[in-house]
């Protein structure tokens, strides 16, 4: 399992470093604007906090972590949609 | 192990393939559809996570989902054009934080997760070494976004270099942290190593200032990407590590580019973008 996490993670690494050196700087904010996407998937490590919350700490922690993630993705989401699109 | 069943493999492929496909198809005026693959993906990561897990407050975590996701609608949708790039430091370091609350709540809750030993009771050292490095990268992220957004309100975008020596020491420090909590993951080892962390992350951003607001901006999102990349490893989840690996790997390269003197326009002329 943890062999196979390491390989996909070593294949995303390495698709990443493609990515950003053939990026031009103009499209700087394009991908930042993904990169806060991709980080939002911290919100799946919030789920499986909370869902396996063993005491009412944890879980409020688990629970601030899904609402920030959620709220980046949605957040990062729309952005994303505005800075795409023409006028004001 | 939940990597065993085939449901969750094909599941978290997907949302890899997802996630592959949609930081090149942003590139060229498909932001909006690379947005869109992301969302999808990490709205099957999302099914597949509850799917595998027994979950045992489901509406706590719908309500957190939805009011997370509305607050975020409104300040996506309501901020001003030219806040827009504001929004996405502002929102990257919140991921940090949200890290930190993870690796936190990881360290607090140990046997859920299987991070001690049955026999000794005593802390699988990797594991230890994945809580310290998500929380101090998550630090470095929350910090380094609250310097940029500092400097952007103070000085309009033109940021003053910070001290290389402050910046050398205090990412040492954290280092020396992170190993001094993997010897006793205690929580008067927790606490120094997030503020050293908290304080090399301020360091760092306002060193990267000094080649103005966006190569910091991918070194904070490049920072988070990690964090999410070492607290997938604690939790063992593929889709979390593939996304991690992505944004670290490409906001840090990017960013080194930036630094290293690449043709700066873009990225550099932020305050004035999108």
């Amino acid at each position: 399992m943890t062999l196979f996490l390491l390989i996909c993670f070593s294949a995303a690494s390495l698709l990443g470093f493609a990515i950003a050196w053939r990026a031009r700087p103009e499209d700087g904010w394009t991908l930042v604007a993904m990169l806060q996407l991709l980080s939002s998937a911290i919100l799946v490590g919030g789920l499986i906090v909370a869902a396996e919350a063993g005491s009412a700490a944890v879980r409020i922690l688990g629970l601030l972590a899904i609402a920030a993630g959620s709220a980046g993705l949605c957040g990062g989401c729309a952005a994303a949609g505005r800075m795409d699109a023409p006028g004001p | 192990m939940e990597g065993a069943n085939p449901t969750v493999l094909a599941g978290w492929s997907m949302a890899a393939l997802l996630f592959g496909l949609a930081l090149p198809a942003s590139f060229g005026g498909g932001l909006r559809r690379g947005a869109h693959l992301m969302m999808a993906g990490m709205t099957v990561i999302g099914a597949v996570t509850l799917y595998s897990h027994d979950v045992m407050s489901m509406p706590q975590i719908f309500a957190a989902l939805i009011m997370g996701g509305a607050v975020g609608l409104v300040l996506g949708r309501g901020m001003p054009r030219a806040a827009i790039p504001a929004l996405l430091i502002g929102l990257i370091g919140q991921t940090g934080l949200a890290a930190m609350f993870v690796g936190v709540a990881a360290w607090r809750n140990p046997r859920a997760f299987g991070l001690l030993d049955e026999m000794t009771d005593q802390w699988f050292a990797d594991d230890a070494a994945a809580i310290g490095v998500g929380v101090a990268l998550g630090a470095m992220a929350c910090a380094g976004a609250a310097a940029i957004l500092w400097c952007r309100m103070g000085r309009r975008g033109k940021g003053r270099p910070g001290a290389p020596f402050f910046t050398g020491a205090m990412l040492a420090g954290t280092c020396g942290a992170v190993l001094a909590f993997v010897a006793s993951p205690t929580t008067d080892r927790l606490l120094p190593l997030a503020g050293v962390a908290l304080l090399a992350g301020w360091g760092l951003a306002k060193w990267t200032m000094g080649a103005r607001m966006g190569p910091a901006a991918a070194l904070v999102g490049g920072l988070s990407g990690w964090a999410v990349a070492v607290l997938a490893y604690l939790l063992e989840n593929i889709g979390m590590a593939v996304a991690g690996g992505l944004a670290g790997a490409a906001g840090g390269l990017f960013a080194l580019r930036l630094c290293g003197g690449a043709d700066r326009k873009g990225l550099a002329e932020g305050g004035a973008r999108p």
